[in-house]
């Protein structure tokens, strides 16, 4: 008899390490119990896992560690709903569930002999981490790349232990800035938007990922615009509501795309030919 | 298409004439199902002529107020039986409504049909066609025909009605020439057997009766009272009152929280018990409550307009709750 | 030499009782109290309820490939004495509850109407399609054979042919029968071993005949009468059209907020409706024990899609409405060449506010733009 998986049962993990982010944010390193599994874990930059607290329930994250890495997956949490709440509650050493990967990637191989803007506000840097890491290690394969991060003020910014490495690093610019000046604060001030008009980034031959809060989205796309970048150039990655994550409960859906089996990659040429809108 | 009858044309005149205040009225049209009728939301004076009323006008349509008063900025018109005044005058008196906002236009009532009694007295069978003449309503199903007397296919309100041609509460009043003409029953008459039954057998009726509910809302939606639609308990997740799932235990959870909202709010329009696609005698446990609410506060919900619904504050001494007989 | 195999409807009863030996039997049945007719076990069958093969049912059968409410997993917390501010968890496994439901014998869905098979065949697309499948409905659908009585009766809100279907589709039923009045005639088998073992156990019901010309042309009318009547309900539905109308019409928001006004967001509709399969995921927990269930759920809730942040993709009635109407008519096409509406008209039986899903599709079609 044919056997079929059962992609809605979770596979236990254990929280090997927990990173506090920022005041609601923190990120987890979680190994599969199954060692086997874990080292045979594949995935690719973007994917998403859903993550279940036994008792609360289940939420989805982008997994957010390097696919090189094959000792822990890793995931950043913001404290909003029941489950996340319950995440925050957890120290290491304890069980959660993993549904993973579900979803679609960064097509990083067509990015390849092209520069690549990467833009993220606040913990929309997640989705980007993997990729950006990706890149990093093949940069030999990428032209110039650039990081502009966006957050509300210096203690929003996740993945400190990153941003550090790559302020040193000669292969990525980064170019960091806060809603609102404040003091000791010496780089950009200004929203994400107006900050990318004044950078004035070069449109040839360059991609632009972006990821972040939906208002901060929907106006960085018209700067982008401005700037000539093309629809099939942009890539973005989306948020909705998911329960099942394998495009059979129904909600996830913008249009006749399934954020879930569809996404949660998606160009803005795929965007702009679904009416319904997506931010 | 029916003839039209007097009191639709006077409705229809009055409306007209009112119309340029509103920004949009609520009334009654035709529905291709037999013996149903359809809500109408009228915008433009030209739609005014799709206008019925007659005695198979059962929606209250009160219930689109609260919702289309918070949607809209300008004043709405509802035409409304005098029994369904009941729910403005209540929604206004716990504050839920503003009374400029909505002109209730009521019509003297007939009496209405009872669309559920009747398929069940036809033993469920559809319903191809059907129309009414001199009291009489002829039916035909695939098989069957069926001539039924409409007096005994009322309401159940409307035997306990004595408001139908002096509503309480009204900003335009349109007098029907028909007058309703049924027996008439004492008020809570059908609580009288059950009040009877042990507390066993209340409770196995009520799990047998919730147990059919599939959690659709439709009660919930449909009650002109229950403005929580989308800030339910019952749906809620944060915090976590209940599960989700469909099934008996949780089925009887939700129809109690239910009660519990409407405990002496509830104006007994019966839309609930008439939506309810699983045929839950909703209506029943809503009079029961009411009329201990009546005995306990003398308070009956919809007809004043300044006066706080017992539940929703209180006394420092109830007359009627001896609460030192309880301990 | 053409044959007619058929059952005596007089034997009908004994059969079913037979068939209930080795199979569940489930088929309408009329609850005498107050006139319902759902999709009933046949042990349920007494002087109270009845079988009613005649009328549509009020609820689809979809519950008995996707029930209500549904246990995915068990789960259970354990406390090591040597570890203990660690708590272990341990899954029931999910496996051993589906291969239970493999163990249990085979359902067989009696009369059930030629429009709800067409709903199966959506629902097979939905959870039996794709890389990742729901073992959950395979394991249910899988075990259940499907036998079909067409439609003689049409009913005013019945409009399957506009959808692409009619009233002796028998495409996706394993067996399909026609009634004759004093018998039920086969008209169409499928190929499905368990099917044949069926037929072979219970070989002594059916008898076989010439057919002769005038039965033949019978049939034919038969059939060619209830197309006829059901295809007056409702203009015919060309489903590439209605899909570009569907799509070019959607930002007209003013044109949705007039045409779902009366829409009361419950879930009546979807609940009766059966195709829609939209559910739920929940956690429930008592002690250290607990399970995660999936349950029904409905698009044109305001739960439905909002998120923790507060954020609702789909805050307003019209918006939901658009949604679910998209779904039916351009969503589910776009992605499987289908349909997602057969045409059964439950939905607009059971509508408190009298929304007519034919009323609405031709509203959007009639706008010119």
């Amino acid at each position: 008899m044919e056997v079929i998986k059962n992609h809605l049962l979770p596979k236990i993990a254990t929280i090997k390490k927990i990173i506090r982010e920022t005041p609601n944010i923190i990120s987890l390193q979680v190994a599969l119990d199954d060692i086997e599994a874990m080292r045979n874990f594949i995935f690719e930059p973007g994917q998403v896992a859903q993550i279940s607290v036994f008792g609360f329930g289940e939420s989805t994250f982008v997994i957010n560690s390097t696919p090189s890495n094959k000792d822990y997956l890793q995931f950043s949490v913001m404290k909003s709903g029941v489950n996340t709440t319950a995440i925050h509650n957890l120290s290491e050493g304890e069980k959660v569930g993993i549904r993973a990967p579900l979803g679609n990637w960064f097509p990083y191989k067509d990015m390849e002999g092209k520069n690549i803007l990467f833009i993220g506000g606040g913990i929309g840097l997640a989705p980007l981490r993997p990729l950006i890491f990706h890149i990093l290690e093949n940069k030999e394969k990428y032209m110039k790349l650039t990081l502009l991060y966006a957050a509300k003020s210096p203690d929003d910014f996740c993945f400190k232990y990153d941003i550090d490495e790559w302020e040193k690093s000669k292969d990525i610019q980064l170019i960091q800035t806060i809603d609102n000046a404040c003091y000791g604060w010496d780089k950009e001030v200004g929203l994400c938007p107006n900050v990318l008009e004044k950078m004035y980034p070069s449109s040839q031959n360059t991609i632009a990922v972006i990821c972040g809060p939906p208002i901060m989205i929907k106006y960085t796309l018209e700067v982008l615009k401005k700037l000539d970048f093309e629809d099939d150039n942009i890539y973005t990655t989306l948020e909705r509501r998911m329960k099942c994550g394998i495009g059979k409960c129904g909600r996830c859906n913008i249009g006749e795309k399934f954020v879930c089996v569809d996404g949660p990659v998606f160009s803005l040429r795929e965007l702009s030919n679904i009416s319904e809108t997506f931010i | 298409m029916q003839q039209e009858n007097s009191v639709e044309k006077k409705l229809k005149e009055r409306i007209r004439d009112v119309f340029d205040d509103l920004e949009l009225v609520i009334g009654y049209c035709q529905s291709k199902i037999p013996l149903k009728v359809n809500p109408l939301f009228i915008q433009r004076k030209e739609e005014i002529d799709d206008l019925i009323f007659d005695n198979l006008c059962i929606n209250n349509l009160a219930t689109y107020s609260y919702f289309l008063s918070n949607e809209l900025k300008g004043k709405i018109g509802i035409v409304l039986k005098p029994c369904d005044t009941r729910s403005i005058t209540q929604l206004i008196s716990e504050e839920l409504l503003n009374k400029d906002r909505v002109k209730s236009i009521v019509v003297g009532c007939a009496g209405i049909l009872d669309y559920k009694k009747i398929v069940k007295e036809i033993g469920g069978l559809k319903i191809i066609s059907a129309d009414i003449k001199d009291e009489h309503i002829r039916i035909d199903t695939i098989d069957e025909n069926f001539t039924l007397e409409a007096k005994n296919f009322y309401a159940d309100k409307c035997y306990t009605c004595n408001i139908y041609d002096n509503p309480p509460y009204y900003d335009e009043f349109i007098e029907n020439d028909s007058k309703l003409n049924i027996e008439p029953r004492k008020e809570y008459e059908d609580l009288d057997e059950f009040e009877k039954l042990s507390l066993e057998e209340i409770n196995s009726f009520w799990d047998l009766q919730f147990s059919n509910c599939i959690r659709c809302y439709a009660c919930r939606n449909i009650c002109p009272l229950e403005v929580c639609r989308d800030k339910c308990i019952a749906q809620l997740d944060v915090p976590h009152w209940q599960s989700q799932k469909i099934n008996s235990a949780e089925g009887k959870f939700f129809q109690l929280i239910r009660a519990f909202h409407l405990a002496g709010r509830c104006t007994e329009c019966g839309e609930c018990e008439r939506v309810c696609p699983a045929n839950i005698q909703l209506l029943k446990l809503m009079k029961k409550i009411n009329k201990d609410v009546l005995k306990l506060f003398n308070y009956r919900p919809g007809f004043n307009l300044d006066e706080k619904p017992p539940l929703l504050t209180f006394k420092n001494v109830e007359k009627n709750i001896k609460e030192e007989e309880l301990i | 030499m053409k044959t007619l195999t058929y059952i005596k409807k007089e034997n009908l009863n004994t059969f079913l009782e037979k068939l209930n030996k080795n199979y569940d039997v489930f088929l309408p049945v009329q609850n005498k109290a107050d006139g319902t007719i759902n999709f009933e076990s046949l042990d349920i069958v007494n002087d109270n309820n009845v079988i009613n093969l005649k009328e549509k049912t009020r609820k689809s059968p979809k519950s008995l490939f996707f029930p209500p409410s549904e246990n995915l997993f068990e789960f259970e917390y354990k406390k090591d004495i040597k570890k203990p501010d660690i708590m272990e968890i341990k899954l029931l496994e999910s496996e051993k509850m589906i291969s239970d439901e493999t163990n249990s014998r085979k359902k067989v869905i009696f009369g059930i109407k030629p429009c709800d098979t067409m709903a199966v065949k959506c629902l097979d697309l939905v959870f039996g399609e794709g890389e990742k499948k729901d073992p959950y409905y395979i394991m249910k659908r899988k075990n259940t054979i499907l036998i079909s009585i067409g439609c003689s009766n049409v009913f005013p809100d019945c409009f399957c042919t506009s959808v692409g279907g009619n009233p002796f589709y028998f495409d996706y039923s394993d067996l399909g029968l026609i009634d004759m009045g004093q018998n039920l005639v086969i008209f169409k088998l499928s190929e499905r071993d368990d099917l044949r073992k069926l037929l072979d156990e219970c070989n002594e019901f059916f008898e076989e005949r010439e057919i002769n010309s005038d039965e033949e042309i019978e049939i034919k009318k038969i059939i060619s009468e209830s197309e006829k009547k059901c295809s007056s309900n409702w203009e015919s539905v060309n489903a590439e059209d209605i899909a570009l109308d569907m799509e070019r019409k959607f930002s007209e928001e003013e044109m949705w907020k007039n045409i779902t006004r009366k829409c009361i967001s419950c879930a009546a509709c979807t609940y009766v409706c059966p195709t829609c399969v939209c559910f739920n995921i929940g956690d429930e927990q008592t002690g250290m024990k607990g399970e995660r269930y999936k349950c029904w759920d409905f698009c044109t809730n305001y739960y439905y899609t909002l998120e923790a942040s507060g954020h609702n993709p789909r805050e307003k009635i019209y918006q939901r409405y658009r949604n679910k109407i998209n779904c039916k008519y351009n969503y589910f096409y776009k992605r499987n060449k289908n349909l997602y509406c057969v045409g059964c008209g439950r939905c607009i039986d059971v509508c408190p506010v009298g929304m007519d899903i034919r009323e609405i599709v031709k509203h959007v079609r009639s706008l010119q733009k």
